[in-house]
């Protein structure tokens, strides 16, 4: 046995280290496009109270790097501690101790915690944050350097991410300035005119535009090269989200207050004149939402719930008093709309299907006075009168939804129909009881099984009524249809002829008049094009053949993730050409469909492009895509030779090519074509992005998805 | 009678310039008797603006939407004169076309039909051969000496009936291109006098 020696171990320890990489790691999994990027940003900018946001973008147009981002906020600004104790520190959010910003805004927060500073590498390389709060003598200017890190990381040398130095100044100011400005160099990618329409639709979704804000929250977005943008104000039309709606006034010379009433012979809602009530004259706004309605809102404003009735006196908001979810216990509901669901479930309308602003003055209401409490307003005659009256006018919306109802009922066989929807109500109706005693949910719990199950019976029963009448209520998850066999032969068999006739009467020509010399020209060159007839025709019969014989199968694929498979399956492609690419397709979405179809779109899209951009040196190709309505968009753009104005629709014949050098036989686009119109798609040119380019705007019909 | 060569209008969208039927058409009809018009609206506007020309219209039945389409290019011609010979070249099948179309077709002459795939020598052929009937239809020669007159003379009182009607050289146009009772009436009555002189001999056939 050897000598054992003692080992002295000193006790030491070792620290977390972060590789400069990291922020880009990080960064790169929170935000997914850059659209997303400056709606982050400007969240941010309404977490800190600010009034007015300006969204500039100066000479972003072209990919050369010189564009400048700003956004300008008015909100509360950070001090150095702020920024060195929260801004620059990962991983903390500001420690949100409340639910709310400060008085008298008291907005609820609707930025993700940590995300801005990285947000802002998404857009470019360099970024100055000019920031300041009321009361502070200095602005202060720090400066990040993205792109510095991105070097740093490129060597070998190990640099940690948090030794990097970033610097920063103070300079004097009005001391009762405050804000704060992201000035953003060095950009990543040109913005073009279709990319800043999106972010006008996406910054619409900040806050619903339901209730009034008071103060007011506005974003102004501007480009000093596009007319469309000039100061452009956000705006979003609340018409667009709800069903139905409808807005009463007053005429307080003549002492007349509107009301809404339903009428039942034309099935609409009118408004009516009547003195003014005993509360004093009032307006308001309702806004109803039906299952429809109700989910696009809820896509579209997660943040957001559909909140039943709010009442402002004087442009503030006043009931319910600052309640938000997270504190069940204070009244939410102190109208009672819910109270009086129960009374008639299946018809009556309650405060998660309809947003009602009304607005009272000191001046016209003067009997509306708030509690003590804060928690309701005095309990008069006047208030109980009120809350009647609101009460009558979201009636009115329940004779609209009972009518519609019915109206239903009257156009397929409505005993199934009705049986339905009645033990729906029935399972809410069971879930709801549930939720306010839980202690009866072991004695509900087989009434809620059973009426699941005869819920199933019924459906099954209606789906075979639907296959034998037909059916004008369809809800169906895609709406994919085929264009027949039969339909594709007569589109082919025309282009076919006409191909086949050029050939013969070539053919024909040679044969009557040649060697003649005065015709010597010709000869040469039907020679060649019945070449290149003939292997265009080769190309069409294997396209018919490969239809007949393609496994129509449908499947459900995430449609966002596919079309990045299809570009990553070019990406040697693309690395060759040295072609730059953007795919940005900001809704994450399942589809149902046929895979094969939308990879043929995209290759010979794709192949399309390549051509088109032989001659170019800067090589873009950029993918969008966006849900509209009830269709999927995708915009298909390069920077390429573009297509000669007066061509946009012969571009989808069958023989159209202008690159031809390149092997192109002229068949891509009008496959593309056929393939969507098997869809009941559609594909058109609009107005390139890129000048010179070529644009092309596919259309993909669908029902989405009902869950 | 010393005749004019017809214009030979081909309107076809999927017919160039360089096309072996246009080429073809060219070598045996003279270059400037040959006109292409790839868009519907075009070719009919100088078929109408040539109503008196004679000519033979090779039409296609398939243009792109938004254009007028060959049945209304038809139908607007035929509206106007029944002297124009029409020969549809098309890559439709007969079967796609619609049958009230077809109809339209079938209660005409002066028409012929063929596929886009027919031989060059067919569609010369027929060509030649309508040629050949303008000149010997007793209306196409009557409207051809119509058109020799001075303008102010066409619209004087040509011809009186029986009843005490008056029609002028242009009446008598208008009505043998529309094939009206007057128009054929007239045709019949010419016919009848030239078989009526030269059974008589009051005049010879010079050749």
């Amino acid at each position: 046995m050897g000598k054992i020696s003692k080992i002295s171990v000193a006790e030491n320890s070792l620290k977390w280290r972060f590789d400069v990489n990291t922020f880009r790691l990080i960064g790169r999994e929170l935000i997914t496009d850059r659209i997303t990027a400056v709606f982050e940003l400007v969240k941010n900018s309404y977490d800190a109270n600010a009034t007015n946001v300006f969204v500039e973008f100066k000479n972003v147009s072209k990919d050369n790097h010189k564009g400048i981002i700003t956004i300008r906020d008015d909100g509360e600004g950070m001090s150095l501690t702020d920024i060195r104790e929260k801004w620059m520190v990962v991983g903390t959010a500001s420690k949100r101790t409340h639910d709310t910003s400060s008085p008298p805004f008291n907005r609820r927060y609707v930025g993700e915690k940590g995300i801005g500073r990285f947000a802002v590498d998404k857009l470019g390389g360099k970024v100055y944050i000019k920031t300041k709060k009321s009361g502070e003598q200095k602005l202060l200017t720090v400066e990040i350097n993205w792109d510095n890190y991105e070097n740093l990381a490129k060597q070998k040398k190990l640099t940690l991410f948090t030794d990097i130095e970033n610097r920063y100044y103070e300079t004097d100011d009005e001391i009762n300035n405050q804000g704060t400005t992201l000035e953003i160099h060095n950009l990543h990618d040109s913005w073009s005119s279709l990319d800043l329409e999106r972010l006008y639709k996406e910054l619409g979704k900040i806050v619903s535009p339901f209730y009034p804000l008071n103060p007011p929250f506005n974003v102004i977005i501007s480009s000093n090269e596009i007319k469309k943008f000039d100061n452009r104000l956000v705006f979003t039309d609340t018409v667009k989200y709800s069903s139905n709606s409808g807005e009463i006034g007053f005429d307080l010379e003549k002492k007349k207050q509107e009301i809404l009433e339903f009428n039942e012979k034309f099935g609409k809602i009118v408004k009516k004149q009547v003195p003014v009530k005993s509360f004093g004259p009032v307006k308001m706004k309702l806004f109803y939402f039906d299952e429809n309605a109700k989910r696009n809102y809820n896509a579209a404003y997660r943040k957001d719930r559909i909140d039943g009735v709010k009442i402002y006196r004087d442009g503030l908001i006043t009931t319910p008093f600052a309640e938000f979810e997270s504190n069940p216990n204070k009244q939410r509901d102190i109208i009672g709309i819910d109270k009086r669901m129960w009374a008639n479930i299946w018809d009556n309308i309650g405060s998660r299907e309809i947003i009602g602003v009304v607005e009272i003055t000191k001046n016209n209401n003067p009997c509306i006075i708030d509690a003590t409490n804060r928690q309701d307003f005095v309990d008069t005659i006047e208030y109980r009168e009120l809350k009647d009256f609101i009460l009558d006018q979201i009636d009115v919306f329940s004779k609209l939804k009972k009518y519609e109802r019915g109206k239903r009922k009257g156009e397929i066989n409505t005993g199934l129909i009705q049986a339905k929807d009645e033990v729906q109500a029935f399972t809410e109706t069971i879930e709801k009881i549930v939720k306010k005693s839980p202690g009866l949910k072991p004695l509900l719990a087989p009434l809620k099984k059973q009426a699941k199950n005869i819920n199933s019976t019924l459906r099954k029963g209606l789906d075979e009524q639907k296959r034998v009448h037909e059916d004008f209520v369809r809800k169906e998850n895609i709406y994919l249809s085929l264009m027949s066999l039969q339909d594709y032969a007569t589109r082919l068999s025309h282009a076919v002829r006409t191909s086949l006739g050029k050939i013969k009467r070539m053919a024909e020509f040679f044969k009557d008049y040649y060697p003649n010399l005065k015709h010597e020209r010709y000869f040469k060159e039907y020679a060649v094009n019945i070449f290149n007839e003939m292997s265009t025709l080769d190309r069409v019969v294997d396209f018919m053949l490969s239809y007949a014989a393609s496994n129509i199968d449908f499947e459900e694929f995430n449609l966002n993730q596919y079309i990045e498979e299809i570009f990553a399956l070019n990406r040697i492609n693309f690395n060759a050409e040295n072609i730059k690419t953007i795919v940005e397709i900001n809704k994450n979405f399942t589809l149902v469909g046929n895979k094969i179809f939308i990879q043929d779109i995209i290759q010979n899209l794709i192949s399309n492009s390549i051509k088109a951009l032989i001659n170019t040196k800067e090589k873009i190709i950029k993918c969008t895509g966006n849900i509209e309505d009830d269709n999927f968009i995708l915009i298909f753009s390069d920077n390429g030779c573009g297509i000669k104005p007066g061509d946009e629709d012969k571009v989808f014949d069958i023989y159209y090519t202008t690159t031809s050098e390149q092997g192109g036989a002229g068949l891509g686009l009008f496959i593309v074509k056929m393939r969507l119109e098997a869809m009941k798609g559609a594909i058109e040119v609009m107005e390139s992005e890129f000048k010179p380019g070529a644009t092309f705007k596919i259309t993909f019909p669908f029902n989405k998805n009902p869950t | 009678m010393r005749y004019s060569i017809p214009k030979i209008v081909v309107i076809h969208d999927d017919l160039t310039e360089t096309d072996a039927l246009l080429v073809t058409l060219r070598a045996e009809f003279k270059d400037e008797n040959v006109v292409l018009y790839k868009k519907s609206k075009d070719g009919l506007e100088y078929v109408i603006n040539n109503i008196s020309q004679k000519t033979i219209v090779i039409l296609d039945l398939n243009f792109k939407a938004g254009e007028p389409s060959g049945v209304d290019v038809f139908e607007e011609i035929r509206k106007r004169t029944a002297l124009m010979y029409i020969i549809i070249m098309t890559a439709s099948n007969l079967g796609d076309i619609e049958n009230t179309d077809l109809i339209k077709f079938i209660n005409n002459d002066a028409l012929a039909f063929f596929y886009s795939t027919a031989d060059t020598k067919a569609i010369v052929g027929l060509v030649k051969k309508s040629i050949y009937q303008m000149e010997v239809r007793v209306d196409s020669v009557i409207e051809e000496w119509i058109m020799t007159k001075p303008v102010e003379e066409r619209e004087k009182p040509f011809i009186q009936t029986q009843h005490g009607d008056k029609y002028s050289l242009n009446d008598i146009l208008k009505g043998i291109r529309e094939q009206s009772e007057i128009g054929k009436e007239i045709e019949k009555n010419i016919l009848k006098l030239a078989i009526d002189l030269l059974m008589r001999e009051k005049e010879s056939l010079n050749d």
